[in-house]
């Protein structure tokens, strides 16, 4: 089992709370959207589940289930793929990566501007890649946490009084 | 757990923590993220090699070293 955080501002944000939550499998960090885009999906938390041949077979976005370990037995019992299937795939594991998502690569041009110190630009960047994908939360939040840092970081709890407004006002 | 280079498949029994892990860190309040869905499997994607995440301290991380592996990823934002 691994974990990753979705996080275009870096290991800095999130690693206080890999650290209190004592995990004991690796914590890693998407920044630029690689697995969003690679995975089609829009929200956190979202769980994937790949068996020994590296075939994506469970997906689910929102919390925990009821039974977790059950789903993800369930899911191994998936035929195998045919020989024609896995050729398929194992083409397009090796193959020139595909082009990245629109919004995908604004978003990661984003993440090189802030890494440059270039808040501002990244900012942009980012309500660009929003325009794009609009229904895309993982870019919207983050928009959100670069305009409004105080609101998830600060002294008090994530303020989600203020995301609502900010959702009812329609940004 | 799946340590890259570590044994092989391990039983899926000592996958619990994820639950803990997505309970303490993922869960966020607004409705379009809460939504509990298990998504149909009709688009077969698979693990790619050319797809890179980062540690924590920053060093470049290849899912590649987990072919041959079971593995279950669980994404969170602590935003």
């Amino acid at each position: 089992m691994v974990s990753v955080a979705i996080d275009g501002q870096g290991a800095a944000r999130c690693a206080p709370y890999v650290e209190k939550a004592e995990i004991t499998f690796p914590a890693l960090v998407d920044r630029t959207g690689e697995l969003w885009d690679a995975y089609d999906f829009k929200v956190v938390p979202v769980q994937l589940f790949f068996d020994e041949t590296g075939r994506l077979v469970y997906k689910s976005s929102g919390g925990p289930k009821g039974d977790v370990l059950e789903r993800l037995d369930e899911a191994l019992k998936q035929p195998p793929m045919s020989p024609e299937a896995r050729a398929v795939a194992a083409a397009s594991a090796t193959a020139d990566p595909p082009a990245r998502d629109a919004a995908a690569a604004l978003f990661a041009r984003g993440v090189a501007a802030l890494d440059a110190g270039r808040r501002d630009e990244a900012l942009s960047l980012w309500q660009e890649a929003l325009e794009q994908d609009p229904d895309n939360w993982l870019i919207r939040k983050q928009v959100w946490t670069l305009e409004a840092p105080d609101r998830f970081w600060g002294e008090a709890e994530i303020d989600y009084g203020w995301q609502k407004k900010r959702m009812a006002g329609g940004s | 757990m799946i340590a890259p280079g570590g044994k092989g498949p391990h039983m899926t029994s000592k996958l619990l923590p994820a639950a803990a892990l997505t309970l303490s860190l993922g869960m966020t309040a607004l409705s379009a993220d809460a939504r509990v869905k298990d998504e149909p499997m009709d688009t077969p994607h698979h693990l790619t090699d050319d797809l890179v995440l980062t540690t924590m301290d920053g060093k470049d991380f290849r899912l590649a070293n987990y072919r041959g592996h079971r593995v279950l990823l669980v994404t969170w934002a602590s935003w």
